[in-house]
């Protein structure tokens, strides 16, 4: 633990206002001061490099310019360790993938701040010709090896990094090339942590948006792709969507402006096609219309289902296309993709084979949902979602007097926002859900989060009909049931 | 840690022991135990014997779940009740549910290892209806209160 460099002084009280530039170039020198590659980070060098690149190879310019022409993107997960490793693997999804969009996974090393131990490891892996870390240790890397990186497609590259600390490995990225970056402190602080409080963690990341910032001061757009919050398990996309948008307000004061929020993928086709549209509508409505950043470019990316998968790849194809039919009857703008690790040279029999399977999958997890193809249903769920993410938005912005940094701590404080089986010890953790007949996701318990009337009663009225149709009450084992449906093949089983 | 007003009905320090991260099995203990009037003071996953110990002690705690999905169980679980006993608090009522074991042996065996030899009062498999640990903490804390009442008025 005493590798851990966190650096230290006293923090201003919690508030979304954007950072005086003392705080933040005070706050710099001792971040790029953590580890010797901070050394080569220079921010005009920096944003020439950017500058000198074609406009499509940067992520924030290139989902503004899917959003216009209508074009859907796709972006694969993987980072490995060494540098020839990750241009290998960024280079063959490109070319023979077809990613619009390739990603570079940061290591847990590197997320921990263990920049010495993960300087061996990739040591390590270098001497044996090996990968042995979960992800691209970018810090030890540095600026130089990263824009080798970066020049080696003609797409762009986006961090993906899960850590209540990102500075130094962000600061690396941007100066490397890199143009967008996974967010924020929500989901980080409550799928990433466990103590880690949310000033601390809104802080951290309020030095990374006022970063990008700079970036847009110096002609250079950096995108941010925002999480909100979301755990493995199933849980309503409101809690994402209003979680995305307090993400996207806190990261917006402080000057970014290309922003791609996750829908996540539960398995009922009214609710992930709802998802993808009432979380476009009210994100747009708060940060666009009621906080004013009109200049502010919101795209949808249907995040796949983030729970258990079977272990039979040829059943995972079918979860991957259920979801690409999801997001593609919600209009998502970008999907990032789970991969089922497609592999070479399958023989005709399996191949065979697995292509059955996939079908049977999306039987499975269709069946019983002709109606999630009739705009009523969808209509209503939509604004039912809307309904609920104002009223959880609306309370917790009322609590912290406008401010949303405020807002996130006293929300989660207070329990107005929760989400089920939360690592984080800031979550209240009151809430649990169930799905309802259809495999729509329900509240069982809203605890204290300020569902509206109108949303818990026709909640609890799904649940109830699926309790009637069975002739079973909703217990707990039903809600370990339903967390492992997907990877079982049906959504629900009873 | 979040905790509830203290309840009558007794005191919970729960908690994922040990490297574990799985607090499924946990979260819905939790969610049980409140559901039925237990007060729960919850330390997440990766809790250690000694924030057990603390949480237990500052909230006059009736019971420690321990919960490990993980198989190591074993690496966390010994030397918990000796510390319990050195912290003044060797009477409290110590329950594990989950995946205890690596491997899978007979129940009897890991009932026998982790009851008789590591001083827990009651151990579960990880499929186990939260009723079930409820009922006999229902019982437990029961029988201890009316023990203690006779002691005091003999």
């Amino acid at each position: 633990m005493n590798e851990i460099i966190r650096p230290r002084g006293a923090t201003p009280p919690l508030s979304a206002q954007r950072w005086d530039d003392s705080r933040f170039d005070e706050e710099r020198a001792k971040i790029l001061a953590t580890w010797k590659t901070g050394a080569d980070v220079d921010l005009n060098d920096a944003a020439a490099f950017h500058r000198s690149r074609a406009a499509l190879t940067n992520v924030a310019r290139k989902r503004g310019w899917a959003k216009q022409t209508g074009n859907v993107l796709l972006q694969p997960y993987g980072g490995v360790t060494t540098l020839a490793g990750q241009t290998e693997l960024i280079r063959h999804v490109a070319t023979e993938g077809g990613a619009d969009i390739v990603p570079t996974t940061i290591d847990s090393q590197t997320r921990n701040l263990k920049y010495a131990a993960a300087e061996e490891a990739l040591r390590a892996s270098e001497r044996q010709g090996a990968e042995l870390l979960n992800g691209f240790p970018i810090v030890n890397h540095g600026v130089a090896s990263t824009r080798q990186l970066v020049q080696a497609v003609d797409v762009p590259v986006e961090m993906r990094i899960g850590t209540v600390f990102p500075q130094l490995a962000v600061e690396v990225g941007f100066a490397g090339g890199m143009s967008s970056v996974t967010a924020g402190p929500i989901y980080y602080t409550a799928h990433y942590s466990r103590d880690t409080s949310l000033p601390e963690t809104i802080a951290n990341w309020q030095y990374v948006f006022r970063l990008i910032g700079r970036y847009a001061e110096l002609g250079v757009p950096i995108g941010l792709q925002i999480h909100g919050i979301g755990t493995s398990t199933p849980f309503p996309n409101t809690l994402l969507g209003a979680c995305c948008v307090l993400e996207t307000l806190i990261a917006a004061a402080q000057g970014a402006r290309s922003f791609s929020l996750d829908a996540r993928l539960m398995g009922n086709m009214v609710q992930d096609v709802a998802g993808v549209r009432a979380i476009r509508e009210v994100a747009e409505d708060y940060v666009c219309g009621r906080f004013g950043y009109r200049d502010a470019v919101i795209t949808i990316d249907r995040k796949s289902w983030s729970g258990r998968y079977p272990e039979d790849m040829a059943r995972a194809y079918g979860i991957v296309c259920y979801n690409a039919m999801s997001g593609m009857l919600a209009g998502a703008n970008e999907f990032i993709a789970n991969s089922v690790q497609e592999g070479v040279g399958i023989p005709l029999k399996e191949s065979n084979a697995d292509t059955l399977k996939a079908i049977r999958q999306v039987v499975g997890m269709m069946k019983g949902q002709r109606a999630g193809l009739q705009a009523e249903p969808v209509e209503n769920e939509i604004r039912l979602m809307k309904l609920e993410m104002n009223a959880i938005l609306d309370a917790v912005l009322e609590l912290g007097e406008g401010d949303p940094a405020r807002a996130t701590e006293l929300g989660f404080r207070h329990g107005l926002i929760d989400i089920p089986f939360a690592a984080s010890r800031h979550c209240k953790n009151e809430v649990m859900v169930a799905r309802d007949a259809e495999g729509a996701v329900r509240y069982l318990d809203a605890g204290r989060i300020p569902v509206p009337p109108e949303v818990l009663k026709y909640h609890r009225a799904c649940l109830e009909r699926r309790e009637t149709g069975r002739r079973r009450k909703i217990d707990y084992q039903t809600i370990v049931d339903d967390i492992f449906s997907i990877s079982r093949g049906c959504l629900v089983n009873d | 840690m979040s905790s509830d007003q203290r309840s009558t009905k007794g005191t919970i320090v729960t908690g994922v022991i040990g490297d574990d991260v799985h607090v499924i099995g946990i979260r819905l203990m939790e969610y049980a135990l409140k559901q039925n009037g237990f007060a729960v003071v919850s330390l997440g996953p990766l809790a250690q014997q000694k924030e057990f110990i603390d949480a237990a002690i500052e909230s006059a705690a009736d019971a420690l779940f321990v919960s490990s999905l993980n198989g190591h169980a074993e690496l966390h679980i010994p030397g918990l009740r000796d510390a319990c006993v050195e912290a003044g608090i060797g009477d409290i009522l110590i329950y594990a549910g989950g995946q205890l074991t690596i491997r899978r042996p007979d129940w009897e065996q890991v009932r026998k290892r982790f009851v008789d030899e590591l001083g827990l009062d009651r151990i579960y498999p990880p499929d186990v209806n939260p009723d079930t640990p409820i009922h006999d903490l229902e019982s437990d804390i029961g029988a201890r209160r009316a023990g203690k009442s006779r002691k005091e008025t003999a």
